[in-house]
């Protein structure tokens, strides 16, 4: 159970060995729950891990030769290289994050206190000196204080979340923390700055990001430099979330405030609900909590040139207790994000918080299961997803907002009589609750009937009208819909999150 | 636990030894080793009944020097005839880290290198007790000793220190080897940013990177890091480690160093740590702009710390160093003690050190 303590371990690596073949099953799919592994052509393989050491993966990130590092739970950054697994650092404090220059191969790690650059003075393969960059936030021995990252911008900002504190004594078992919870919600701030984005500049300046944050497990950014980051179901947090960060920007779980300037000496306990509704931006896509995902981690964005298959620019995510991996396919309406949520392999051998994608475009799939009673056989892990670079799956590709409906487009052909069957689409929306309790059920659940479907000569697309409604969660099912060829789709449902209308439809 | 008791007599050699010799005609044979990498005899305690001719021998199965002395004392007195031993200096592998103290050495080996063994043939004391051993080898004796009980119901005698055994034996209980061991955690009692670290021999300490201190050190096993990882996958870790052995005040009661004079409000700022050596941690901190280095240490002379500091030298002004001398020894390379105040005149700040302990 415990590593070895040397520094220069090398333990030798076998061959990936495929565990997970791709299985895609005739019989329908009831429900979600009972999905298939995996779409056609993905392909699941597990990585061994150094022999006695325990990897709760905590961060990934690839050197500029390659070599993966993988940082833990249990404060540990590994390297793999040319199949051998050495110890780069040990001693570390909860590392959650990494990020490795691409050019000059510097390492900066995200721990619990701090941010922390980490020099290989002597070059032997191992850290020599952890220089502190910044610590400007609060902790206290809250365990649920995480502080999660990191990306860097081309400007050489770095930017990372920072978990509200688990205040209510029922569950924290002491008092101690009871600082800033609102409206009797769970979570509250114990201390500076938890429950905020931040940005650390090249000179090593903290920066208050954004606010509103509950328990932020992952970010992740586009190559426009568009930052995001997941949010997990709780107090304030109907379900779990995929939101779009900007400078200023609350998020809607209101402890935060109290290190907000425009907040100082204000008393948030008097603040009605509805205010902190108007405030906050609402999130760009909902997970659908139970249904989907529980607690998402890090959103990474396929940005591979088609190497990871017809899903180019989708955010990949995992989800830590369920252990499945999701795709998510985003479009900007009225200027903000919203979009649409799929399930893709469901489920990994346990619960999945980081992800990464190396430059042949396999995913890298970082696990942790402890804690939170993930799915699967495996306490840590990692594995990797890659496309066999010929089979396209059968899948709803994206799900796109008219102005009077939604467009689902396919991967491949589909039949096309079943497709102008408004029968084979079962649609309902409902909307989650934003309040101070913990989650929120599907409120006002109501099913829409499709009309006006019309199909694309090409057979991949098909649109319909429906009542459009917004602050909503559409539902998309279509458990018998076949391609062309007769396939059956791997993940028959889709969820699109409508915050705001498209007023005009260039296409 | 490896208690090898040779020619273990039936109850009729037993009849026939009682009948034949008032005291058992063969010598009680006793076989110990180490447990490798942890500094402790695999043996930490045995019964002898008094007068009893005893042989034991010592194999030294670990990577690294060992003797083994049979001390009669109180059981602090193992500590000091280590630093007695300790104190023997260059002259110390000579007389085989045995200080010159016949009245309470009762008997010992060499130096044993790796891989070598030495049997010991003595007479168990006449009056029944408690008779401690311990290895004499710099930093050992905080964890490398046991204690031999003389008494006339040797089967009675039980390991006491089982539990910490048992301890030893947890996957979770971080064992500083061959060098020192960092361990970032939340320690129970401790700061949120603290830095853990673990010195081989026994003397471990617990620096803040917020106040940029030594928060407290303490003497035995290290660190049990379970409640960090979690013990098992139901549980979300996170939580504070516990501290092992017995604390101990560093003398560090606030931030120490003041620049300029001593009511000058230090701003400090944590920079992070080297591995000097690949080893050893070299603390770096700012105190109002200054660059401070700290290297802490096991004192040699008690159950302390030593600091060593590196400053600037280019720093014109003398700076203070704050350590709290009530309960402790203080001896400080340089400077001139005015209470707990140091004052280290600036062509000093370069290196100097203190050294904050007390006797056992």
């Amino acid at each position: 159970m415990l590593p070895k303590i040397s520094m220069n371990l090398k333990l030798t690596f076998s061959r990936l060995s495929t565990v997970l073949a791709i299985v895609c099953s005739n019989s329908l799919l009831e429900t979600s729950n009972a999905a298939a592994h995996a779409p056609a052509g993905y392909i699941v393989e597990t990585l061994e891990i150094p022999e006695g050491v325990t990897l709760g993966v905590g961060g990934l990130a690839f050197a500029p030769d390659d070599a993966l590092f993988v940082t833990s739970r249990e404060g540990q950054v590994w390297r793999l290289k040319d199949d051998q697994w050495s110890l780069f650092a040990d001693g570390l404090h909860e590392v959650l994050g990494i990020y490795i220059d691409p050019v000059t191969a510097e390492v900066w790690v995200m721990q619990r206190p701090e941010l922390t650059k980490l020099i290989d003075e002597d070059g032997d393969g191992s850290a020599d000196v952890f220089r502190t960059v910044n610590a400007d936030w609060g902790l206290t021995d809250n365990y649920h204080e995480y502080a999660f990252g990191i990306v860097r911008d081309s400007g050489g900002n770095f930017y990372g979340t920072l978990n509200t504190s688990l205040s209510w004594k029922g569950w924290a078992g002491s008092s101690k923390w009871d600082v800033g919870r609102v409206h009797d919600g769970k979570m509250g701030r114990a201390t500076k700055y938890r429950g905020w984005s931040f940005q650390i500049t090249p000179d090593g300046r903290f920066v208050p990001w954004s606010s509103g944050m509950r328990s932020p497990a992952g970010i992740g950014m586009n190559r426009h430099e568009e930052i995001f980051y997941t949010d997990n179901q709780g107090d304030w947090n109907g379900s779990s979330t995929l939101q779009h960060v900007v400078k200023g920007r609350f998020h809607g779980h209101p402890s935060s405030l109290m290190d907000h300037p425009g907040f100082q000496g204000k008393d948030l306990n008097a603040i009605p609900v509805e205010t902190y509704d108007e405030l906050r931006t609402p999130p760009a896509v909902f997970f659908i909590h139970g249904d989907l995902a529980n607690s998402p981690g890090e959103p990474v964005f396929n940005e591979t040139g088609g190497q990871f298959g017809p899903f180019e620019d989708q955010v990949f995510v995992g989800d830590q207790s369920r252990s499945n991996l999701m795709r998510i396919y985003l479009e900007k309406v009225q200027g903000e994000y919203q979009g649409a949520i799929f399930n893709f392999i469901d489920p990994m051998q346990t619960g999945i918080v980081r992800n990464q994608f190396d430059k042949n475009g396999v995913l890298y799939v970082g696990q942790t299961g402890r804690g939170w009673r993930s799915v699967g056989s495996e306490i840590f892990g990692l594995q990797t997803v890659r496309w066999d670079r010929r089979t396209t799956p059968v899948e709803m590709h994206s799900i796109r907002l008219t102005t009077t409906g939604f467009e689902i487009r396919f991967t491949q052909p589909m039949d096309e009589t079943l497709l102008r069957d408004v029968n084979q689409f079962s649609i309902q929306h409902w909307k989650y609750l934003y309040r101070p309790e913990y989650g929120s059920p599907k409120a006002d659940k109501t099913k829409v009937t499709p009309a006006n479907v019309k199909v694309s000569h090409d057979g991949m697309r098909v649109r319909f009208d429906v009542p459009l409604l917004t602050g909503r969660v559409y539902e998309f099912k279509a458990l018998g819909m076949k391609s062309k060829s007769g396939g059956d789709l791997t993940n028959p449902l889709g969820w699109y999150t409508l915050n705001h209308l498209r007023l005009n439809d260039t296409r | 636990m490896i208690l090898n008791i040779c020619n273990k007599p039936s109850i009729w050699h037993l009849l026939l030894l009682l009948l034949l010799s008032p005291r058992p005609a063969q010598a009680l044979s006793i076989e110990m080793a180490t447990q490798p990498g942890k500094l402790k005899y695999d043996v930490e305690v045995f019964g002898v009944r008094p007068g009893e001719q005893v042989r034991l021998t010592f194999v030294n199965n670990d990577e690294m020097q060992h003797n083994l002395l049979i001390l009669q004392g109180k059981e602090g007195i193992t500590l000091k005839v280590a630093q007695m031993a300790w104190a023997l200096g260059p002259g110390a592998v000579e007389k085989e880290f045995v200080p010159d103290m016949d009245e309470t050495v009762l008997a010992h080996t060499r130096v044993l290198n790796p891989g070598e063994k030495q049997t010991l043939s003595f007479q168990a004391p006449e009056s029944e007790g408690k008779y401690p051993y311990v290895c004499t080898l710099p930093g050992h004796a905080f964890s490398m000793k046991g204690i031999m009980v003389v008494t006339s119901d040797p089967s009675s005698v039980t390991d006491v220190q089982e539990e910490e055994k048992k301890l030893s034996n947890d996957a979770f209980v971080l064992k500083p080897h061959h060098k020192p061991l960092v361990k970032r955690a939340f320690v129970r009692d401790g700061p949120p940013r603290a830095i853990s670290v673990g010195i081989p021999g026994g003397i471990n300490f617990c620096f803040d990177a917020e106040s940029c201190m030594v928060a407290f050190g303490w003497f035995g096993p290290f660190l049990d890091i379970g409640p960090d990882w979690g013990r098992n996958a139901g549980q979300r870790g996170g939580g504070s480690v516990n501290v092992l052995g017995e604390r101990f005040q560093s003398g560090q009661i606030m931030f120490p160093i003041r620049v300029g004079g001593k009511h000058i409000t230090p701003q400090v700022s944590f920079k992070g740590y080297q591995l000097r050596g690949k080893e050893t941690p070299v603390f770096e901190f700012t105190v109002n702009g200054a660059w401070v280095k700290e290297t802490v240490s096991a004192s040699e002379k008690g159950i302390g710390l030593t600091y060593a500091f590196e400053m600037d030298p280019g720093l014109v002004t003398p700076i203070f160093v704050y350590l709290d001398r009530s309960n402790a020894e203080v001896e400080a390379s340089h400077g001139k003690w005015d209470g707990n105040w140091l004052k280290i005149e600036p062509e000093n700040i370069a290196s100097f050190s203190i050294s904050h302990y007390r006797q056992p």
